[in-house]
């Protein structure tokens, strides 16, 4: 395979650089639990053998005349310590050196990654591959590299760099645009401080709960989340004017289109319910988020929605205007559509899976994803080795949403252990 | 240890639950092991690199012009109009670069009084009369406004709409007398345009006072633009 030094950015990627902001851009973190302490020395060669595998992660953004494209870098990232809170804010000159980080903190690993590059199986594939790595050097661990755990001396693959969304864009575009959903609120906190309340469960408790009332993992977590902020709403805002609630639901479609990118592959579903049409039970709420999945979450419906997308960025008139006009334009649509049609997002990643030798070693893996432009709360969900990590990130005062959301789960019978980055109380 | 409210289990050594911020009990007095380390990123940003360089920008540039001059005319002649240029860049743009936390109460009067002095000297270099008339009030009277609303800013806590929405007033009652200097030093008429500038500032302005004492619509418009 040809040296690659440059690649465009993925049709989702495309957002990313035009919203960023002065204290706020898109990044995600996974992380991987050790059961010793990580050696930073070995870690950091781990880190520069991965680079020839992983071509399109070892990049800076950079910006051209009518689009941003990343480029690959010559130095590897230099691993640092992790911070007091994850996702700190990823400036543009840190962008323009690197667009990933990898840091650890006792016996946690953790590499944080700027949407453009990757979205959350990507960033978990290269995450397992530095653990593997980190492993091998450390221990002499054999690993039985698999889809999961890519073997670091191979050559990167042509499907791994590819943009899918160009690939598998349908023939007709077709997009559906709501009413504007209800706005979580709070006093955002001075600086960039995060707030991360991590709840740890059984996984077969919890998908045994799910399937009791009628829905997946994901569907069960978002049926109780929209009844969580439907109560909170209904606090806030007089009968007959509330807002629709819903819930940002990003799906993975390597699975609906056979990818094997490791490059952004997801589409966001907004699901959910007008709470003006009357109250709705917990196991309505859950049958509701699962038709609708159902429903939307289809190769053919997702196909147009790519369409949607892919057109524009192929549309003459629009590659033609230079990218600062452009990111104004970009920006305007996600504030008016892009972020307006959700009240929060739950991130499953699923089950992570790794090979069996790595297992003895690790811990728990876990995906967080910081909170968006105005979406002061987010919920990321990722389970591993019999154990589900639903992580709660606020960067605004008061934890109502996640007590309310937390103890539903417990009242339902699925016991809960919490962690919180915030043990002393942060001080803004 | 469990929190007796939530009914989640904690970490060991937790002094309240993160949930409902409930005390907990902690009979053995275990210490408290964060998942997290204490280490915050640097806020710093060490803008001394590019200070330094606007700086030398400047200098370069003041003794390029200088040399050129001299060297073509024997005297400064025109470059001594863009060195007062660059003298007011270096006091608006590159000043306030040195300092890690410039406050606009002290660099606005400051950019006021210099911009005064360089209008002055374009007057007097070019032989015009209207800097008595027109440039020295105008520009006075926008210092004392800007300075007045970033003091009112940075100092007041609460109150932003009501300060940004009277700044628009008097913005608009400034407009009306900017065209009277324009009038008597230019000879030109009367509100041709002023009136239609004061009447959008005191509208938005009044607006805005509305929405920082209606406390119901000023909750609605933070929620909405997430303020």
């Amino acid at each position: 395979m040809r040296n690659i030094r440059w690649f465009r950015l993925d049709t989702a990627a495309l957002i990313f650089p035009a919203i960023k902001e002065h204290n706020w851009n898109n990044l995600f973190r996974v992380s991987a639990t050790l059961k010793e302490e990580v050696d930073s020395s070995v870690l950091q060669t781990a880190v520069i053998n991965l680079m020839p595998r992983f071509p399109s992660f070892y990049v800076r953004l950079r910006k051209g005349l009518f689009w941003n494209y990343l480029q690959n870098i010559d130095s590897p990232p230099v691993v640092r310590e992790d911070y007091a809170y994850p996702l700190v804010f990823m400036g543009s000159e840190e962008m323009k050196k690197c667009c990933l980080r990898v840091l650890y903190y006792k016996n946690r690993v953790a590499a944080e990654f700027f949407h453009s590059v990757s979205d959350g199986t990507g960033g978990s594939i290269y995450l397992r591959t530095l653990v593997g790595e980190y492993l091998r050097i450390k221990h002499g661990l054999a690993i039985e590299y698999d889809d999961s755990v890519l073997d670091p001396a191979d050559k990167p693959r042509v499907y791994e760099l590819e943009d899918s969304f160009s690939k598998n864009a349908g023939k007709v575009a077709g997009r559906e645009l709501g009413r504007k959903a209800y706005r979580l609120s709070g006093t955002r906190e001075k600086g960039d401080f995060k707030h991360l309340i991590t709840a740890i469960t059984d996984s077969d408790i919890l998908h045994g709960k799910a399937k009791e009332h009628g829905g997946t993992v994901t569907a069960f977590l978002a049926g109780v989340m929209l009844q969580t902020i439907i109560e909170i709403q209904s606090e806030e805002v007089p009968e007959g004017k509330e807002k629709p609630v819903r819930i940002t639901i990003p799906v993975n479609m390597r699975r609906l289109f056979g990818s094997r990118t490791l490059r952004n592959f997801v589409l966001t579903l907004n699901l959910g319910v007008d709470p003006r049409t009357g109250p709705y039970t917990l196991d309505e709420l859950i049958g509701n988020i699962t038709n609708q999945l159902a429903l939307k979450a289809t190769k053919q419906n997702m196909a147009a929605e790519i369409a949607s997308n892919v057109g524009l960025q192929k549309n003459l008139f629009i590659r033609a205007v230079p990218i600062d006009i452009k990111h104004i334009f970009m920006k305007m649509g996600y504030s008016s559509y892009g972020e307006q049609l959700g009240c929060i997002n739950i991130s499953n990643l699923g089950v992570v899976n790794c090979p069996d030798s790595m297992k003895d070693y690790i811990d728990r893996i876990e995906f967080i994803i910081g909170p968006q432009q105005t979406y002061p709360n987010n919920c990321s969900v990722a389970t591993f080795n019999g154990k589900t990590f639903i992580n709660l990130i606020r960067n605004t005062g008061g934890s109502e949403l996640e007590r309310r959301f937390l103890t539903k789960l417990v009242d339902l019978g699925i016991p809960l252990s919490v962690e919180s980055n915030d043990i002393g109380g942060y001080e803004s | 240890m469990y929190c007796v409210k939530c009914g989640v289990k904690l970490q060991e050594g937790t002094e309240k639950c993160p949930l409902c911020g409930t005390p907990v009990w902690n009979p053995d007095g275990l210490p408290a092991e964060s998942t997290y380390s204490s280490r915050m990123p640097d806020k710093a940003y060490d803008r001394d690199p590019l200070a330094a360089f606007l700086t030398v920008l400047t200098v370069l540039a003041s003794v390029a012009v200088s040399a050129v001059c001299l060297v073509l005319y024997g005297k400064l002649g025109w470059g001594a109009i863009v060195l007062a240029s660059l003298l007011l860049f270096f006091v608006i743009a590159v000043l306030p670069v040195w300092f890690r936390d410039p406050n606009p109460v002290i660099f606005l009067p400051i950019d006021t009084l210099a911009l005064e002095l360089f209008l002055l000297f374009i007057c007097r270099r070019t032989g015009g009369h209207w800097f008595m008339s027109f440039a020295f009030p105008c520009v006075g009277i926008m210092g004392i406004i800007g300075t007045a609303t970033a003091a009112l800013l940075k100092y007041l806590k609460k109150g932003r709409y009501i300060v940004i929405g009277g700044l628009q007033i008097i913005l608009g009652a400034f407009c009306i007398l900017l065209e009277f200097f324009q009038h008597i030093t230019f000879d030109t008429a009367m509100f041709r345009w002023s009136l239609f500038a004061t009447i959008a500032l005191f509208v938005s302005g009044a607006f805005l006072i509305c929405v920082g004492l209606i406390r119901p619509l000023r909750e609605f418009v933070n929620r909405v633009f997430y303020i």
